[in-house]
């Protein structure tokens, strides 16, 4: 049976193919359109899944779209009710979108895979939105029963689910609901420290280990009434989103000593302290909902998806103080894995299909689910265009790039199938080493043209991530946060201003060591993705160290590169030293020069 | 490192860079100018009908403008096409606001009030929570049929 999953008109829209319960493809629809977070209807996405299992529309047995419109529908007109005359200015904005597109899915449905070759009505269904998330985090998961925990801003109502899987059913059985959300209290935060909402989050929890836990009490006391059991109501009176289209306003203000910070200017200890206040409560809120969650399902595994789930300093603890043995975090926990849940829920609901799970391999691949282009083509690409390049394989290849980032060169990585979810994992990737005192500063400023707070991610070879960090468990899609060795670490200088703090060396592997001597791990095996793992081989032989950076192939802005063609602009934009495309290496140094008419920088909209 | 078969559908899909363009569809320019010709000639015919020839030559005489521009300057002409376009969704977009403010202000406004006389808060926004727990019970599926349905 093969079955079209949908995401769209958030965020993050996307589309993913599951044939006989086994996951083919899926991608975001931002990485073909070349816009951040693009919340269209994912037309190319559907064209693309469909063309990796050489599919036609006609060869669809059903369609999922991720969450009930007419229900989401339905509390937005109740939102309305309970707000008005306040929420005029968000109705007049928001109608419009649902008068002329949302309220018509099936018919935008019908209209792309017509696009794609269908003269059929293909049968299409509506899993509700938490539970496409928990399904996404159960059904590919190595488990056979466990806990489930979804946390996002809201789907229909709810905004947290605990939920149950065993085998292949799973049961919600507990929510918490719209507008009391752990996601939207983050991205109210997010918002007043002067971040995209939905966007920025991630950001904040980068922030956050440059402040102190000043606002915590003030956050408890004021905006959230936390249950033991982990649910909560938050004070609506300091909150704005239910009727303007902003997140907060004066009461925030008043409670936080000043307007919200506006976006690009400087930051100040304020936000920095804020971000840690709101990662404290967050982090707080997500240990007692695992425990009521462990004591309601008695399951020694839990399972996580939704938008908060990607919040991996909170899951890194949860790892550590939670109440279960082990942990399994849907790599596309954001609104795009919900394509893939509501698939795999159709799929083990309408036929009662089995499920196996053998308690160590996930069904995900790796999170490569995306296109992937054939040296040939490549090298059609390369000598149309006149790029020169060296073509190499096997041990060379890897050796190459190795001694490539030996010698304090940037390069750019586009091979293999592209990631689907928020993290490059090695094959649409910048790397560098992750021993350089200066490569976050080369890389922030010269390559990703970003804050220079933001810390970066280490992959690493996952039979030595405990030669490394605090963790030693597999950690394969950088969703845990764990400390670095305090062996490997070196004493901070506690009176040292934020730019010195950041220019810092704090351990032997400075270049992936955040201010608190935190990481976010990935560790890298053999059999998931043998082209990466040889490359961090050939630099452990080099170097004697199995560790690099890894940050995503994109500048500030731009969805990660999808083609070698997007990977080639983004190398020429940028200070790169060296690109990897397929089997070729490209180096800088012998690129014709790169002419652009305009400032690329004004093609993408700063996130 | 080992190379795939070159999948030429996906790279036709996602990575057709070897392909011309396509081209944007729509009507040829000579098919767009009669229609706008005809729709102006039927204005002004209506002007006409009702007596009211300063307006039938205004249209006319645009009517006429436009047709020199799109035979003389296709560029310019196309230019004015985006312009109008341009136009004409801002005139659409401030009509619907015109539509629903009324609208929500006659719909909404008094639902609000209903609901505080009855002191009824679909939000529960009571805070703090007056129950030891906010968990709700999920209400669960009755049935494969549910998933058909676009509402819970």
């Amino acid at each position: 049976m093969k079955i079209l999953g949908i995401s769209a008109f958030y965020h993050d829209s996307a589309a993913a193919l599951v044939i006989d319960g086994e996951i083919v493809a899926a991608a975001q629809e931002e990485r073909f359109t070349r816009i951040k977070h693009d919340a269209a209807f994912p037309s190319q996405a559907v064209r693309y899944v469909l063309a990796e299992a050489g599919l036609s529309g006609n060869d669809l047995d059903a369609v999922a779209f991720y969450e009930k419109p007419l229900t989401k529908f339905h509390r937005i007109l109740q939102t309305h009710f309970s707000v008005a005359p306040r929420g005029w200015r968000s109705f007049v904005m928001a109608m419009p979108l649902w008068l002329k597109q949302k309220l018509w899915i099936p018919m935008e449905i019908e209209a792309a895979l017509e696009s794609c070759g269908a003269t059929r009505e293909i049968p299409l269904y509506f899993p509700e939105h938490h539970e496409s998330h928990a399904a996404s985090a159960f059904y590919p998961s190595p488990f056979e029963r466990a806990a489930i925990l979804t946390l996002d801003g809201v789907g229909e109502w709810a905004t947290t689910t605990i939920g149950h899987g065993q085998g292949n059913d799973v049961k919600i059985l507990e929510e918490m609901r719209f507008p009391h959300s752990l996601g939207l209290l983050y991205s109210a935060f997010t918002y007043f420290c002067g971040f995209k909402v939905n966007s920025g989050e991630y950001k904040l929890m980068g922030l956050a280990p440059y402040g102190e836990p000043r606002y915590t009490e003030t956050i408890y006391e004021h905006l959230i009434d936390l249950k033991s059991d982990g649910s909560f109501v938050l004070n609506m009176e300091y909150f704005e989103y239910l009727s303007e289209l902003t997140m907060t306003g004066a009461g925030f203000e008043r409670l936080f000593g000043g307007p919200a910070r506006t976006a690009e200017s400087e930051l100040t200890q304020r936000e920095m302290d804020l971000a840690r206040s709101i990662q404290e409560v967050t982090e707080e809120v997500v240990l007692r909902m695992a425990r009521h969650a462990h004591q309601r399902t008695g399951e020694s595994a839990l399972c996580l998806a939704g938008g908060v789930a990607l919040n991996c300093v909170s899951n890194g603890r949860l790892l550590r103080e939670g109440p279960f043995d082990t942990l399994w975090i849907q790599p596309a926990a954001g609104d795009a894995g919900g394509a893939v849940g509501a698939a795999l829920c159709m799929w083990h609901t309408l036929n009662d299909a089995p499920r196996s799970a053998d308690g160590i391999h996930d069904s995900m691949s790796g999170a490569y689910l995306g296109p992937e282009f054939s040296d040939s083509d490549i090298e059609q690409f390369l000598q149309a265009k006149g790029y020169p390049a060296t073509q190499m394989t096997g041990a060379e290849w890897a050796d190459e790039i190795a001694r490539r980032v030996d010698e304090q060169q940037v390069v750019g990585l586009c091979h293999g199938r592209m990631e689907f979810g928020p993290r490059a994992l090695g094959n649409r990737s910048i790397i560098g080493d992750a021993r350089s005192p200066q490569m976050q500063s080369v890389m922030n400023l010269k390559i990703k043209y970003r804050e220079s707070f933001r810390p970066f991610a280490p992959s690493c070879l996952v039979e030595r991530v405990s030669d490394y960090f605090e963790l030693d468990e597999p950690s394969p899609y950088m969703l845990l946060v764990a400390q670095v060795r305090p062996d490997r670490c070196v004493a901070p200088d506690e009176s040292a201003s934020l730019r010195d703090r950041i220019h810092q060396v704090r351990s032997d592997v400075p270049a992936i060591t955040h201010v608190d001597y935190s990481a976010r791990i990935q560790t890298v095996d053999r059999t998931t993705n043998p082209a990466y793992y040889e490359i961090l081989k050939a630099l452990e032989k080099r170097t004697g160290e199995g560790i690099l950076i890894n940050t995503s192939f994109n500048v500030r802005g731009e969805p990660i590169v999808c083609t070698p063609e997007d990977a080639y602009r983004c190398f020429m934009r940028t200070e790169m030293d060296a690109l990897v495309l397929g089997s070729f290496i490209l180096d800088k140094s012998q690129q014709p020069e790169w002419d652009e008419k305009d400032d690329w920088r004004n093609d993408f909209q700063l996130d | 490192m080992k190379s795939p078969e070159s999948n030429s559908s996906v790279r036709d899909v996602v990575w057709p860079w070897d392909h011309a363009p396509t081209a944007v569809s729509g009507r040829p320019l000579w098919q767009r100018v009669l229609i706008q010709m005809c729709v102006m000639g039927a204005i002004a015919g209506l002007f006409f009908l009702f007596d009211k020839p300063g307006m039938t030559y205004f249209i006319g005489g645009l009517a006429v403008i436009f047709l020199l521009l799109a035979i003389l300057a296709p560029l310019a002409y196309g230019r004015k096409e985006a312009w109008l376009r341009r136009f004409a969704i801002w005139v659409g977009s401030a009509l619907t606001h015109l539509l629903l403010l009324p609208f929500y202000w006659i719909c909404f406004v008094p639902a609000r009030l209903i609901l505080s006389v009855r002191r009824i808060d679909p939000m529960a926004r009571e805070f703090p929570a007056p129950t030891d727990t906010c968990w709700h019970a999920h209400s669960s599926r009755q049935g494969k049929d549910t998933y058909k349905r676009q509402y819970s």
